[in-house]
């Protein structure tokens, strides 16, 4: 069963497309990973999970329930953390955390303590004085507290610095990643998403563009380096073509079929043609910044 | 859970309610401190005895006016921060993360603030009577024995016209709930309460009589003269008698019938907006 569900969903602010027509479906005790750059509409797909936002067209669900309209009893088995800040600035972490207990009769105890704990969550600070990193922090414990079956994160290291980007991330891979819970993690940071998720998908101009697991995603733009010249229509002809790049070392064609290509180009006496396996990073710009038509 | 939500209600509201209490309450005790210590101030009271005692207590009745009308801007203002400050700085969706329905959330807010609304009117509709009271005691021409009776039915006319004074503030309250609800930005929500509040005015001094004399009765008059070089700061034409003091607030039916059923739809409205409402 799908624990995250959308059928062509969309949303439309104004006349900006935010998310258009996206389908996915993310297995229970999937890590789910949405890469995109900036603007994207990551943000936007996870406010729609979360039920904040009303889809204008298509059908969001979780759990195998609508998203929309919001269901309070769903927060029992949903977490959220969210890019922007919007718990109450007057409360302590600890006033925080004991109202959220009050609404949660799932709420475990000892390991909000042992989170806190672990974060260093200063419980008498005021959540306005909070810096980004203890305010991630407390976001995860509140989105962890009560054990639920899905966690949407919506950029949780965005705006840290590196070493502290690592250990959120180290954390999050001890506290959510072995215990099989169904989580959808967007980041525009590509190593995030590659040292968490088991599918990735990726997003640009509100669309998915791209959905699969790292590896996959990875064999889908592979690069074909031609060291000798190689005649103009043969290139145009390489099965699964998506680019072709001319460098001062030779040709570079990017193929979503790495072993037909290699068997083409030799077929035509190409013997100096080699398969480099690009990095998620790589086939993210790809997609991103050169998507096929 | 409940107390949850009525604990952070308190925190976030407890400033504004203050003010609230303040804006209705605190106006009679500066007035009452200043008669106190100021002849000239004192002097209508001066001359009073148990006899004559009905001429100036009444005057102690403008407090419940002043709360239908001119006091239903502080009301209007509870009502529309009750709601906006969570829609702006977006603490909003923090609650609808809980697993607590957003027409729960909303009902306690509206029955706390209401219920805040509703003490400070009949608490300073008291005041304000026992207040001129205690001050005409003062004078020692006025005696307990002598005029509890008529203060006794002063406070029972203020008691009767804080019911009206109260739904009409909680009509405000809620409308400019509703208001905050509705409008995009604060300054839009306020511009509605303004309307709902100048509204509310209008209708109630053409339908509803706040002193209804009775029709074969002497007319009276209010004067006030303000200078050092007239100590009678406030004249009355005449004494009220007893039963025109008890028609004081007692309106029909219909209008308080009216009001209710009028607050009840704009909770409800609220409410609704709110479940509805998409978070952005």
């Amino acid at each position: 069963m799908n624990a995250v569900e959308t059928d062509r969903l969309t949303r439309i602010f104004g006349r900006v497309c935010a998310v258009h027509s996206v389908t996915l479906q993310v297995p229970e005790g999937a890590v789910f990973g949405l890469l995109g750059a900036n603007g994207a509409g990551k943000s936007t797909l996870l406010r729609l999970l979360a039920g904040h936002l009303k889809p204008t067209s298509g059908i969001a669900s979780i759990l195998g329930r609508p998203a929309y309209p919001p269901v309070p009893a769903r927060w029992l088995r949903l977490g959220y953390v969210s890019q922007s800040r919007y718990l109450p600035a007057w409360m302590t972490i600890g006033q925080c955390l004991d109202f959220a207990r009050a609404m949660r009769p799932r709420w475990d105890v000892g390991k909000v303590e042992r989170l806190s704990r672990r974060f260093e969550l200063p419980l008498d600070a005021r959540i306005r004085d909070l810096s980004r990193g203890h305010y991630v922090r407390l976001q995860i414990v509140l989105a962890l507290a009560h054990n639920p079956e899905v966690i949407l994160l919506d950029e949780p290291t965005s705006g840290l610095d590196p070493a502290a980007r690592r250990e959120l991330l180290s954390m999050l891979i001890d506290e959510i990643g072995l215990r099989g819970r169904t989580v959808v993690l967007s980041s525009q940071l590509v190593e995030d998403i590659e040292r968490m998720a088991d599918v990735v998908a990726i997003m640009d101009g509100g669309s998915l563009v791209a959905t699969g697991a790292p590896d996959a995603l990875k064999g889908s733009r592979s690069r074909i380096e031609c060291a000798s010249p190689v005649a103009e229509a043969d290139l145009c002809a390489v099965p699964g073509l998506v680019e072709l790049r001319r460098g001062p070392d030779g040709a570079v064609a990017v193929t979503n079929e790495p072993d037909g290509a290699i068997q083409f180009l030799r077929a035509r006496g190409v013997e100096a043609a080699t398969v480099v396996a690009p990095s998620l990073e790589e086939v993210f710009f790809d997609y991103v910044n050169r998507r096929p038509q | 859970m409940i107390r949850a939500l009525l604990w952070k209600e308190w925190h976030e509201m407890r400033a504004r309610y203050l003010l609230y209490w303040l804006a209705l309450n605190a106006p009679i005790v500066v007035v009452s401190i200043w008669m106190a210590f100021s002849t000239t101030a004192r002097a209508p009271f001066a001359g009073l005895s148990d006899a004559t005692i009905l001429k100036y207590l009444p005057v102690a009745l403008l407090e419940p006016f002043l709360i239908s009308t001119v006091y239903l801007l502080a009301a209007g203002y509870l009502g529309v921060t009750t709601f906006r400050p969570e829609i702006e700085d977006r603490s909003l969706l923090f609650v609808s993360e809980q697993p607590v329905s957003r027409r729960r959330y909303v009902a306690i807010k509206l029955l706390f603030g209401g219920l805040q609304v509703t003490l400070a009117v009949w608490f300073a509709t008291v005041l304000a009577v026992s207040g001129a009271y205690a001050l005409m005691l003062a004078s020692h021409r006025v005696t307990l024995a002598g005029s509890s009776g008529i203060f006794r039915a002063m406070l029972a006319a203020g008691l009767q016209s804080a019911v009206w004074s109260s739904l009409v503030s909680l009509i405000v309250f809620t409308g400019s709930a509703l208001a905050a609800a509705l409008a995009p930005r604060w300054w839009m929500a306020a511009l509605g309460s303004i309307a709902l509040i100048v509204g509310t005015v209008l209708i109630e001094l053409n339908y509803v009589d706040f002193i209804p004399l009775p029709a074969n009765s002497e007319p009276m008059s209010f004067s006030m003269n303000f200078g050092s070089n007239n100590p009678q700061w406030v004249t009355l034409s005449r004494p009220l008698h007893l039963d025109e003091l008890a028609s004081f607030g007692q309106w029909h039916a219909w209008p308080q019938l009216a009001a209710l059923l009028l607050m009840v739809v704009f909770a409800v409205l609220v409410t609704q907006v709110y479940a509805r409402k998409e978070l952005t």
